[in-house]
C-alpha cells in the first residue's frame, strides 16, 4: 500500500508541473500584459509602461518568467492583485472557508440524497418509484445550476421569505446555495448507485446472503452497497471537480464571498494574478481529492490490494 | 419475401423500442426544426426594441412576455435555440476531432507518442472542466466563438481516452493483425479497420457531451464571458433577467426552461444511443 501511495504521489508531480505550465501559458498568450491592465486608465506614457514592464520582469524570455512563477508558487507567494493591489494569498485565505463550507455541504447533500435514491430505484427496478427517481435524476443532470439558483431565490427568498437571497453568513445563507450546487450531484450519484447496485444484485454473494435468511434491506445495504461503493466513490471524486466549477456560478448567483466569486470577478476584470492563483488552487484541490478517493478503495473493498 | 436484417437495421429497430431515446430524438428534431425555421416561427424580430412594451407579462400577444427593452421573449428564446445548438455542435466537433486524433495516435502508435499524449491529457484532466473552460476563455477573451472553443478544449480528454482504449482493443483483433501481416499501410488500417470500432462509443459521448457543452456554454454567457448583448443567448438572457426577478419572473424562467429542455432531450437521446450501441458504457 505504501509503495503504491508513494508511486501515485510521485506521478502527480509532472501533472502539477503541467497544470502550472498551462495556467502560466494561458496568461502569457493574452494580448497585452499585466502592465497594460494596471495602467490602462491612468494615461501613462510609453516610457512609464516600458519601465514598469522592465521592473516586473515582463521583458524576460518565456521560460525565465515561467521559472519565476513556479518558484513563487512553490514558496506560496501568490503575488498581488493587479487590479486592487491586495495580497492574493490573504484574499484567498479570507474567502476559502465560504467555498469549503459550500462544496462540503453540497457534496453531503448529493451523497445523502443520491445514494438512497439510487438504492430505492435499484430495489424497485421497473416500478413507478424507479421511474420517478430516474426522472428526478434526469432533471438534475439537465438543469442549469444558475437557473435552479434563481428559481430558489424567487420561491424561497422573494416568495416565502424563508432564506436570505444573497450573502455569506450562517446556516440560513448556506441552505439554498448548497441545494443548488448539490442537486446535479444527487442526480449523478443516484444514477451511478442504481446501475452499480443492479450489477451486483444477482451475484453469488448476494444469493448466499439471502439464503442465510438475512433480510433484504440488510443484504442490499451490507453486501450490495458495500460492493457498489467503489463506483460511487469514483463518481464522488469526479463530482468534486464539477462542484468546484459549479461554485463559480453558484457563488455568483448568491453573491457568496467565496473563491468561485473571487475567480469570476477576477476573470471579468482581467486580474491575471488572481486568476492564476484561483485556477491553480482549484486544480490542486481536485487532484488531491481524487488521490484520496484512490486510496480509499482498499478500505471499502478488501479485495483491492495495491502492489 | 423476408427482408435481410443488417446490423444497422437491427440497431435502428432496437432504438425505436427505447422509449426514452425516441422521446429525446423527437424533442431534438423539433428543436432543430424550430432553430432552422426561427425567422418563420418567431412572431417578432428578436432584436426589435419597443420601449412602450417593456416588461409586459405573458399574454396572448406575447406568450413569454417582453424584456426590459420591450423585445418579445418568445422570439428571443426561439432564436436562442440557434445559438445554443450551434454552441453545442461546434464545441463537440472541436473536442471530437482533436480527441479522436490524439486518442488514435496514442493508441495506434503507442510507445513514447502514447506516453507524451496521455500525460498531456492527464494535465487537462487535472482541471475541473468548467475551470478549464474559464481559463481558456480568459486567455482567448470573452465572446461566443471563444466560449465554443473553450468548452471544446475542456471536453477533449473524454474523447481522447475513450478512443485510445477502443483503438488499443481493436488493434488486438485478428483482422487488424492480418491486415498488418499483408503489409497494409497504417492509414488504411486506421481508417478501414480501426475507425469503425471507435465510432459507436464516440457517438454516445458526443450526444451526451452536446448537452454538457450547452450547459457549460450558457454558464459562461451567464457569467458575461460568452455571448454578448444583444445576442439572444439563453444564458445571457437569464443573467439579464436576474435583476428583475421580483418584477418580471418570466425573464429568467423561460430561457432557463429552454436550456433544461434541450439538455434533457440530448440526455434522453444519448442514454438511448448508449443502451443500443454500447451497453458497456452504462
Amino acid at each position: 500500500m505504501w509503495s503504491y501511495a508513494v508511486r501515485r504521489v510521485v506521478t502527480l508531480i509532472p501533472v502539477l508541473f503541467g497544470v502550472s505550465f498551462l495556467v502560466f501559458a494561458g496568461m502569457y498568450i493574452i494580448p497585452g500584459d499585466a502592465v497594460d491592465m494596471m495602467l490602462a486608465e491612468t494615461g501613462a506614457t510609453a516610457e512609464d509602461l516600458a519601465r514598469l514592464r522592465n521592473q516586473l520582469g515582463l521583458d524576460d524570455p518565456f521560460m525565465v518568467q515561467y521559472g519565476r512563477f513556479l518558484g513563487q508558487m512553490v514558496r506560496g507567494d501568490l503575488g498581488e492583485s493587479i487590479v486592487t493591489g491586495r495580497d492574493v494569498k490573504q484574499q484567498i485565505r479570507n474567502q476559502l472557508p465560504a467555498t469549503i463550507e459550500l462544496t462540503m455541504a453540497a457534496l453531503a447533500i448529493a451523497f445523502l440524497f443520491g445514494v438512497p435514491l439510487g438504492i430505492v430505484s435499484a430495489i424497485k427496478r421497473g416500478s413507478w418509484i424507479d421511474a420517478v427517481s430516474m426522472m428526478i435524476a434526469l432533471i438534475g443532470v439537465s438543469m442549469p445550476n444558475f437557473w435552479l439558483g434563481l428559481l430558489f431565490i424567487m420561491g424561497f427568498s422573494l416568495g416565502l421569505g424563508w432564506f436570505p437571497a444573497a450573502g455569506t453568513g450562517g446556516l440560513d445563507h448556506l441552505v439554498m446555495p448548497a441545494m443548488t450546487l448539490g442537486f446535479s450531484g444527487i442526480a449523478v450519484i443516484a444514477r451511478v448507485s442504481r446501475s452499480s447496485l443492479l450489477e451486483v444484485m444477482n451475484t453469488d454473494f448476494m444469493r448466499t446472503a439471502r439464503s442465510k435468511g438475512l433480510r433484504e434491506h440488510s443484504v442490499v445495504i451490507k453486501h450490495g452497497m458495500r460492493n457498489a461503493m467503489a463506483s460511487v466513490l469514483t463518481i464522488v471524486g469526479l463530482q468534486f471537480g464539477a462542484l468546484l466549477g459549479g461554485s463559480v456560478v453558484v457563488e455568483t448567483v448568491f453573491g457568496r464571498q467565496g473563491i468561485g466569486f473571487l475567480a469570476a470577478n477576477a476573470i471579468q476584470r482581467g486580474d491575471f494574478t488572481l486568476v492564476q492563483a484561483t485556477v491553480m488552487l482549484a486544480s490542486l484541490a481536485f487532484v488531491l481529492v481524487n488521490l484520496l478517493v484512490d486510496f480509499s478503495y482498499s478500505l471499502l473493498d478488501p479485495r483491492i490490494r495495491y502492489t | 419475401m423476408e427482408q435481410r436484417s443488417t446490423p444497422s437495421r437491427k440497431v435502428l429497430r432496437r432504438f425505436f423500442r427505447h422509449r426514452g431515446g425516441v422521446l429525446g430524438a423527437l424533442l431534438m428534431f423539433s428543436l432543430i426544426v424550430i432553430a432552422v425555421f426561427a425567422p418563420q416561427v418567431a412572431p417578432f424580430d428578436p432584436l426589435a426594441v419597443s420601449p412602450f412594451d417593456a416588461l409586459l407579462p405573458p399574454s396572448t400577444e406575447h406568450w413569454m412576455g417582453t424584456d426590459t427593452l420591450g423585445r418579445d421573449m418568445l422570439s428571443r428564446v426561439i432564436f436562442g435555440s440557434r445559438i445554443s445548438l450551434r454552441l453545442g455542435l461546434v464545441s463537440v466537433s472541436i473536442a471530437l476531432t482533436i480527441g479522436v486524433i490524439v486518442g488514435s495516435l496514442a493508441g495506434y502508435i503507442g510507445g513514447r507518442v502514447d506516453d507524451v499524449l496521455m500525460r498531456i491529457i492527464d494535465v487537462l484532466l487535472a482541471f475541473p472542466s468548467l475551470i478549464l473552460a474559464l481559463l481558456a476563455v480568459f486567455a482567448l477573451g470573452p465572446g461566443l466563438t471563444n466560449a465554443m472553443i473553450a468548452v471544446g478544449i475542456s471536453a477533449i480528454p473524454s474523447y481522447a481516452r475513450v478512443t485510445r482504449g477502443e483503438v488499443l482493443s481493436a488493434k488486438e483483433n485478428l483482422y487488424v493483425q492480418a491486415a498488418e501481416a499483408v503489409g497494409a499501410p497504417a492509414l488504411v488500417i486506421m481508417f478501414r479497420h480501426i475507425l469503425p470500432n471507435i465510432i459507436a462509443p464516440n457517438i454516445v459521448i458526443a450526444a451526451l457531451g452536446t448537452g454538457t457543452a450547452i450547459l457549460a456554454g450558457s454558464a459562461l454567457s451567464f457569467l458575461g464571458l460568452g455571448a454578448q448583448a444583444p445576442t439572444p443567448e439563453w444564458g445571457l438572457m437569464l443573467a439579464q433577467g436576474r435583476g428583475f426577478m421580483q418584477l418580471a419572473w418570466w425573464l429568467s424562467f423561460f430561457p432557463g426552461f429552454a436550456i433544461m429542455l434541450t439538455v434533457m432531450s440530448l440526455n434522453l437521446l444519448g442514454d438511448g444511443l448508449r443502451d443500443v450501441l454500447d451497453p458497456r458504457l452504462n
